[in-house]
């Protein structure tokens, strides 16, 4: 009687003991440990690609948060479970960069393998729909005159918005204030009461609040869809394409063909049109740094970042 | 020294205030920076709220001699149900991850339950198998918490049971 | 009448069918989580999220709201039958509603926070209805030195919640500002008080830590008891508040909402500060404020009817602004992008079913929970009645696992072991454990508007006085300090007086 309750509370699924190896990975669920609480960009993204995955694949993605010390606390765990594939962690740049530099967490740049980057989301200056500046160029001058004054509201300090902001004043030339809070969460209310000038923040805050914020300068290749009236930086005189970069990574111990398929199976995702429509929509710009592609992108990266850092008196 | 501690619980409660906030006040000043009050440090807040906090527990042990004051004595401290419950909750932390919540669990039930003064091993034992599958039934298999149910061996992984 | 037609395709959604039972299960899924201690809404939302994707988006979001106000409603059981606050905001709970329970009127308690929790709901989800944009503006006039303000408020209110010494309250406050500093400093990036440890790095959780001091420490010092006395008394006077106990709590309750709704609305802090600034007012307002914390009735119906409508009022900013003001929020906002669906101010006229069904199923969700809960008291009742030598290893085994499953930490499990050991050297030294948590709860919050506010001001302090709604706050708290000074004052010099004699 106890062993039927058992079988029932474990449900339908319950069977199986080891299944038989077959040739293709996966051949069972794949675990993706996102490292930051659920309810982020992070984790949305993930939600999104988990159907994807199922489709493609028939296996499950189950994704598990493991939030704390803004990411570190799972990165620095990475390498300790095992390189069977079946452990995937999501990545995200700068912050692999920047974080080993303030010297507070346990983990390296070097000891996190990067197989794929599939998304970013795209720097951006956004101001509350009342603000007197209509234009980036208006705040940058204003930027210049009143200095400190103009205030700028960002995600945490050492973070992505903290590096471009730290870019946003070399380019303006001016030395307005960072203003850090906990999120990007966080920040809306204080630029929607105008308590800070503006938000140096995603394009992802301006599409959630398109109508109350707007949406001044864009770190993209090209013009938004959604904004086609928004300039982007490289118009306004500064090579800047740039953001918030999410990948995932897998333990050290993982064996190339593996490394290789998870990379390959993600960029199959990335291919899907539903899901790129659906990411497009909630402000996701779609990239496909596959892992042979992954040393030219992370040292392409680094260096941008470790210029910022120095201004930032981050590194020496 | 009986003599002149009028208010026990509060002089010993002050001395306790005294001791952690020089702690706290102490590893600010050593370790972070302290800045200025316009562009304040990470030591800042801490280390003025230590200091008052030793300050605070300064006054109340010296209004604990005041007679005006004068308080009853502290009760006598009771190790036992410490060490079993506390214990026990430490050794359920420390070998959650190896052992699985099934065995952790009517662990932590047996030593927690020889806290109380009358112990019974058969029903505790009862209890112990009984609340650990509750808890696995609701927690685990109900609500899809990843805990971890079985002892940590390879061969009782794959048992689709002792996952999610 | 446009309210009337709102509100029309409102219920229109919120009862048809599928949506009903949607609501069903997330109130009683909320009931159960909020009842198990430790186990919170986030990290059951979290879990549920994925299975809502087959849903329709009103159907997923009627159900993810359902389990938050629910856990509110769960976790005042735990907090009144076992001293455990489920959540920061059933603390103020634990004081008078355990102590009613050990007299022997759990019954009593749990209906009064049931009929409180039914009545503050059906007003704060009006109050949506009605007035959610404007309420929504008034939020946003809240700037950093505002915050700063409020939090100093709700400090020196927090003083009243001890019925002891005014001097250790005020150290038990301060003592809980410092554990509250542990972790990461938003405005430099250095951890602080971390030792070395990464688990350390986000601080320590409000979970290990009330359910350390409150449970642990209980369950340890009535160990030491069991011989001499017995915890609960037998003789249950009343399964069900009576009418005289109503009449008496009505105006309490009434005060509870109103302040709960208003300070709902803030992102970041209100809730919490809504259920223990009800206490303050009912005590200090009460013709003998000393029967607080030994059972008084209003001790229970005021805060339990403030966190319940702060729970309904914290979702005005989310639809009206998009502004997620605690971590349930947040969730939610992920599970409206999963559903394709922007939120955001633009919610309420792209989305009305979507933004009236929800607010109507709130209302639905609470006649459901009143429905639900009044039935379960008299077994919870009798759960009271069973010997403590089997009740208190089960508590522990729900707390620790609770406790792990907040953020699977085992890390958390010790410093609740710790924060127990804590909690009984209080005990023993006479120190009141309530102040110690609101300051933990508003230190972070206070320090990182202080220093948020002198960088916007670049380094003047001048601002806390200058804006006009910080200049106000802080004032009501001169007064509220002078306020509770004066008794004391009054009393010393009694005293003083009576030994001249």
């Amino acid at each position: 009687m106890k062993r039927r309750a058992f079988l029932a509370a474990g449900g339908a699924v319950a069977a199986s003991l080891a299944l038989p190896a077959r040739a293709a990975y996966p051949d069972k669920p794949v675990r993706l440990i996102i490292p930051f609480p659920p309810g982020g960009e992070s984790d949305i993204g993930a939600r999104l690609q988990q159907g994807v995955f199922k489709k493609l694949t028939g296996q499950d993605l189950i994704i598990e948060s493991r939030p704390g010390a803004g990411g570190a606390l799972a990165w620095s765990q990475l390498n300790t479970f095992p390189g069977d594939g079946y452990t995937v962690m999501g990545t995200n740049l700068p912050h692999l960069v920047l974080q080993p530099l303030e010297g507070n967490v346990q983990y390296k740049t070097d000891d996190i393998v990067n197989v794929h980057f599939y998304h970013y989301t795209p720097d951006a200056i956004v101001v509350r729909a009342e603000s007197p500046f209509k234009s980036a160029q208006e705040l940058f001058k204003a930027a210049r005159e009143q200095g400190e004054k103009i205030s700028f509201a960002g995600s945490s300090l050492n973070s992505a918005n903290h590096v471009a902001h730290t870019r946003l004043n070399r380019m303006m030339g001016a030395k307005s204030t960072y203003v850090p809070f906990k999120g990007t969460g966080d920040l809306v209310a204080s630029v929607l009461g105008g308590h800070v000038s503006a938000a140096m923040s995603y394009t992802t805050l301006a599409l959630a609040q398109k109508g109350k914020m707007r949406l001044l300068a864009v770190a993209t290749d090209k013009r938004l869809a959604a904004f086609p009236d928004v300039p982007t930086f490289k118009e306004l005189g500064e090579d800047w394409i740039d953001g918030a970069y999410r990948g995932c990574g897998v333990p050290k111990s993982a064996p190339e063909a593996i490394r290789k398929s998870v990379s390959d199976i993600f960029s199959a995702i990335n291919r899907d049109p539903e899901f790129r429509q659906r990411m497009i929509d909630g402000g996701f710009e779609l990239i496909d740094v596959t892992y042979d592609k992954m040393p030219a992108f992370i040292a392409e990266r680094t260096k941008a970042y470790l210029a910022s850092a120095k201004l930032m008196g981050l590194a020496k | 020294m009986k003599a002149l501690i009028k208010n026990p619980r509060d002089f010993w409660a002050g001395i306790m205030f005294i001791v952690i906030g020089c702690l706290f006040a102490g590893v600010a000043l050593a370790s972070y920076k302290m800045g200025t009050a316009a562009r304040m440090g990470p030591a800042y807040f801490p280390f003025v709220l230590g200091g008052l906090l030793a300050l605070l527990g300064l006054v109340i042990s010296l209004l604990s001699l005041s007679k005006k004051n004068a308080g009853p004595a502290v009760e006598k401290f009771h190790w036992a149900p410490n060490f079993w419950v506390l214990g026990s909750i430490c050794l359920f932390g420390v070998t959650l991850k190896i052992f699985g919540a099934l065995l952790s669990g009517v662990l932590l039930v047996l030593l927690s339950a020889l806290g109380s003064s009358e112990f019974k091993l058969r029903d505790m034992l009862l209890l112990g198998i009984g609340l650990t599958i509750f808890c696995a039934a609701v927690f685990v298999w109900g609500l899809g918490l990843p805990i971890p149910l079985c002892p940590n061996i390879d061969a009782l992984q794959q048992v689709k049971l002792c996952r999610i | 009448m446009e309210l009337l037609n709102n509100l029309g395709l409102g219920f229109s959604v919120a009862l048809a069918g599928t949506n009903i039972l949607y609501c069903f299960i997330g109130v009683l899924l909320g009931t159960l989580i909020g009842v198990l201690p430790g186990i919170g809404p986030v990290a059951t939302i979290a879990m549920l999220l994925p299975t809502t994707f087959v849903l329709p988006p009103v159907s997923a979001l009627i159900m993810l709201a359902g389990i938050y106000y629910g856990a509110q409603y769960g976790g005042s059981t735990t907090a009144i039958l076992v001293n455990l606050p489920g959540e920061v905001s059933s603390v103020v709970t634990c004081l008078d509603g355990y102590q009613m329970a050990r007299q022997g009127k759990a019954g009593k308690a749990l209906g009064v926070a049931a009929l409180g929790s039914f009545f503050a709901g059906s007003v704060s989800t009006l109050l949506i209805a009605a007035f959610a944009p404007p309420l929504a503006e008034v939020a946003l006039k809240f700037g950093p030195a505002d915050y700063f303000s409020l939090m100093v408020l709700g400090l020196i209110a927090a003083v009243v919640l001890a019925h002891g010494s005014l001097i250790k309250a005020i150290a038990m406050i301060i003592l809980g500002l410092l554990i509250g500093l542990v972790g990461t400093d938003v405005n430099s990036g250095v951890a602080r008080f971390n030792f070395g440890l990464p688990e350390l790095i986000d601080g320590i959780g409000i979970g290990p830590i009330a359910m350390g001091i409150f449970g642990f420490g209980e369950i340890i010092r009535n160990l030491e008891h069991t011989e001499k006395r017995e915890i609960f008394t037998k003789n249950v006077s009343g399964l069900l508040p009576n009418w005289s106990d109503i009449k008496q709590c009505i105006p309490p309750v009434l005060r509870g909402t109103a302040l709960g709704s208003f300070l709902g609305i803030l992102p970041g802090g209100g809730a919490v500060l809504g259920a223990f600034s009800a206490y303050t007012l009912e005590k200090k307002i009460a013709k003998d404020p000393s029967r607080f914390g030994k059972g008084a009735i209003e001790g229970v119906a005021a805060p339990e009817s403030a966190n319940n409508a702060a729970a309904q009022t914290s979702f005005i900013p989310l639809l009206t602004l998009g502004i997620p003001s605690n971590p349930v929020m947040a969730l939610m906002i992920g599970a409206m992008i999963i559903h394709g669906i922007q939120p955001g101010p633009q919610i309420m006229t792209a989305k009305p079913d979507l933004f009236w069904g929800m607010v109507a199923s709130m209302w639905v969700g609470n006649l459901m929970l009143v429905i639900l809960n009044l039935p379960l008291i008299g077994m919870w009742v009798k759960l009271l009645s069973l010997p403590y030598r089997l009740l208190y290893p089960a508590i522990l085994i729900f707390c620790c696992i609770g406790v792990y499953s907040i953020s699977n930490a085992w890390m958390d499990v010790l410093l609740a072991a710790a924060c127990g050991f804590m909690g009984y050297v209080f005990y023993k030294l006479d120190c009141e454990p309530s102040p110690l948590l609101l300051g933990f709860v508003l230190g972070p919050m206070m320090e990182e508007n202080l220093r948020r506010a002198l960088l916007l001001s670049r380094g003047d302090p001048g601002v806390f006085m200058t804006r006009p709604i910080s200049a106000t706050l802080l004032v009501l708290a001169l007064l509220l300090l002078i306020l509770v000074m004066a008794p004391a004052i009054r009393k010393k010099r009694e005293e003083a007086f009576v030994e001249e004699d």
